[in-house]
């Protein structure tokens, strides 16, 4: 009896190892596979402040939130189910990488099983058990360019009017952009009246603008053309203004001035943002979900380390104690595109073409964390009113004549 | 019964923090907005507080490197601080300076260029005078 025990227990203790190496085996083989096939599929909110999505009748494994990895208790804000349906909440910009757990037939291939092996030494069984379904969402385009759209690039010379360009830029592209001028100085006249300011004031909160450009609309440039150089401005501006237009151009202009926001909506900034979530302007992933949305963005940005002539991309520079250099001064221009793989924006600036990209400046996300102040975006325009056509009309004969 | 227990408690915590806040002593000081091409002497009492604006220069690529420095000479006032407003289009500074102690002061405020040489320079008389006593 003894003896018989005594040759069973090795023979039992090996079967269990064996056992056991199998099972480590097969996970270890399960796992590797599951790396090779999982594709994680993004969501992108955008477009509305917040959004309910339901998602595919699927066991979810792992949703990631920006660069933040989150398990389903961390996420019961945000995901949840009601009738074994799935959903995710989530706010403009935020971005979800979705991984499910379904179970899917899956055999692995001669080179997966050689790699596997290469790996984990030889393997008695595969079993594929667990493994990730991607679930088919629109991919999110990593290039969003609105260029073309564009009116010319435009100079502001030595006057601090970038408030009025970058407003105006704004305003064209929304009535369609092509050729259409629009009057920065008539705009500046208009802000600065607006602000009771006289002629040694300069500069504007950018977001004021788009209240200005609602209450009051601007004219064509050819009825009120800029007026380049503040220190050679013409007499008919007695203290020097460089505000006003000439009086025959400031009749013209408020007699001639159809463009107008019809509604907007502002973007705020909010300091110490962890991650890239909320509708603020120091959020890259929101400002991308408006580009892609089709709109252009009027912001307002500090200045700091920029390096003429601002050819490259311009990026966060640190100063003493390695903190972001300080400002020299605020700025405001037009974010009209952006490149996710590279991170940067595309933004219109007032400055000529003979800096930054033909007139375009490139802004790293990070600047864009660290300096844009605030902006807004143009929803709705006014309609241009028709000329009527009355003498064509008094040409009609009101009714034909009896017989 | 025990969310109304909270609420309550949150009442009492802002009650005494009303109260807290109406008998705490604030300290009142006048501050004197000084736009940049002001040439009159400015007279102030010791406590005020002096905001000087600089030139309002355009942000252009020529001006990107220059700077505005300021400083003082007299015993009875301090450079405080400094800020820029909340606007594009310019880059104006805003000076602070606190003032302590009767006697006349000069304020300067020098333009800088990239090359660290002055561009140009302002200079403002001040004159801190004690108060009318309240005898």
């Amino acid at each position: 009896m003894s003896n018989l025990s005594r040759t069973r227990r090795p023979t039992l203790t090996l079967l269990v190892l064996l056992l056991l190496v199998a099972l480590a085996a097969s996970i270890a083989c399960a796992g590797i596979a599951a790396r090779v096939q999982a594709r994680p599929s993004k969501l992108l909110i955008e477009g509305v402040p917040e959004k309910v999505i339901q998602l595919p009748p699927t066991r979810l494994a792992q949703v990631k939130q920006g660069k933040r990895v989150a398990d389903m208790q961390q996420l019961s804000q945000t995901y949840f189910v009601r009738n074994n349906v799935p959903f995710i909440r989530g706010r403009a910009g935020d971005e979800f990488e979705l991984i499910s757990l379904d179970k899917m037939e899956y055999t692995p291939s001669q080179p997966e099983i050689r790699q596997s092996q290469q790996l984990i030494g030889p393997v008695i069984k595969y079993r594929s058990w667990i493994f990730a379904e991607p679930i088919t969402i629109e991919p999110i385009p990593d290039v969003v360019d609105h260029r073309p759209n564009q009116t010319s690039i435009k100079d502001q010379n030595n006057r601090g009017t970038c408030v009025c360009f970058a407003s105006l830029a704004g305003l064209e592209v929304a009535y369609g952009g092509g050729s259409l001028d629009l009057s920065e100085q008539f705009a500046n006249y208009l802000y600065m009246t607006a602000e009771s300011r006289g002629c040694k004031s300069a500069g504007l909160k950018t977001t004021d603008s788009a209240n200005y450009l609602k209450n009051d609309g601007v004219c064509l440039e050819s009825v009120c053309p800029y007026q380049n150089d503040k220190y050679n401005f013409p007499a008919y501006c007695n203290n020097a203004d460089t505000t006003a237009p000439a009086p025959p151009m400031l009749t013209n202009a408020v007699a001639n001035r159809p463009y107008k926001i019809k509604s907007y909506q502002k973007i705020w900034r909010k300091d110490n943002l962890t991650t890239d979530t909320g509708t603020w302007i120091n959020n890259p992933r929101y400002l991308e979900s408006l580009l892609r949305a089709g709109k252009d963005i009027v912001f307002g940005t500090h200045v700091a380390g920029w390096i003429s002539p601002y050819t490259g991309i311009i990026d966060v520079s640190l100063g003493s104690g390695g903190y972001p250099l300080p400002s020299v001064g605020g700025h405001a221009m037009l974010v009209v595109g952006y490149n996710r793989p590279q991170e940067y924006f595309i933004v219109k600036n007032s400055w000529g073409t003979s800096y930054g990209q033909s007139g375009y400046l490139y802004l790293s996300y990070d600047y864009i964390r660290t300096y844009a102040k605030y902006g807004y975006i143009i929803n709705e325009v006014e309609p241009i009113p028709i000329v009527p056509l009355r003498p064509m009309l008094r040409a009609i004969p009101r009714a034909l004549p009896s017989r | 019964m025990r969310r109304l227990l909270w609420v309550f408690l949150g009442l009492v915590a802002l009650g005494i923090g009303i109260l807290y806040a109406k008998t705490t002593p604030l300290t009142q000081r006048t501050v004197w907005i000084v736009p940049y091409d002001c040439q009159q002497t400015l007279r102030v009492h010791p406590g005020d507080v002096i905001e000087l604006w600089t030139e309002p220069l355009a942000v252009i690529p020529q001006n990107l490197e220059s700077r505005f420095r300021a400083s003082k000479v007299g015993q009875g006032l301090e450079l405080v601080g400094e800020t820029l407003p909340h606007k594009e289009g310019t880059m104006e500074r805003l000076f602070f300076f606190k003032t302590f102690e009767p006697g006349p002061a000069t304020l300067k405020v020098e333009l800088i260029d990239g090359g660290g040489a002055v561009r140009a320079t302002r200079t403002y008389q001040v004159e801190v005078i004690s108060p009318p006593s309240q005898d």
